[in-house]
């Protein structure tokens, strides 16, 4: 994996968003 | 940003996922001890150490007192079926928490269909590279037959509004 790569680190943040909102949506179910 | 604050990045995704893959595995084994008799799949979720405590079911300490009451539950039950939800996962390092809904519903061995609304809370280890469950503790808010429903033991719980 190459030092900076902004293609990568955004498909990171897209997927660590997905799961902060799946943890938002189990806290409204709680 | 650095390489190396990437890659924990996504280790931390990785490892949220193995242990979604964990729980479901730990629910297909627990419907493979009722439909079909087999111990074997679920005991291999476990660390040598767990702990698996079942409220009213009892606590079982290491997988030897696991296996014995697993073995058991082929006489109680002849159907179960587990769903796991809302799962929220934390990771630091090689342990983690996880706590999960559980639906589940189950046949006994008299014909009666059940209903088990509860919580799983969950500690995690990560021993060889792989994600095992090293403790398991339920909170059942109800089990009852399906025609009796769970108004009553959640009432005892929660109070009737």
């Amino acid at each position: 994996m190459p030092k900076e790569n902004p293609a990568i680190e955004q498909k990171v943040t897209y997927l660590e968003e997905i799961e902060a909102i799946n943890l938002l949506k189990y806290g409204y179910a709680a | 940003m650095a390489h190396n604050a990437l890659e924990k990045r996504i280790q931390q995704l990785e490892d949220i996922e193995s242990i979604k893959c964990l729980k479901f595995d730990y629910a297909e084994g627990c419907d493979v001890v009722a439909n079909q008799n087999n111990l074997g799949p679920l005991l291999k979720v476990f660390t040598e150490d767990a702990v698996w405590d079942g409220g009213a079911f009892g606590k079982h300490v290491g997988k030897a007192a696991i296996k014995e009451f697993l073995s058991g539950i082929p006489a109680m039950l002849t159907y179960s079926m587990h769903y796991f939800m809302n799962a929220r996962i934390s990771v630091d390092n090689d342990q983690a928490e996880g706590r999960w809904y559980l639906l589940a519903f189950f046949t006994d061995v008299e014909g009666n269909d059940l209903v088990l609304i509860g919580i799983e809370d969950d500690v995690y280890k990560r021993v060889d590279g792989k994600w095992l469950i090293d403790s398991m503790t339920l909170t059942t808010h109800s089990q009852a037959p399906l025609s009796e429903g769970w108004h009553a033991a959640v009432s005892e719980l929660f109070g009737s509004k």
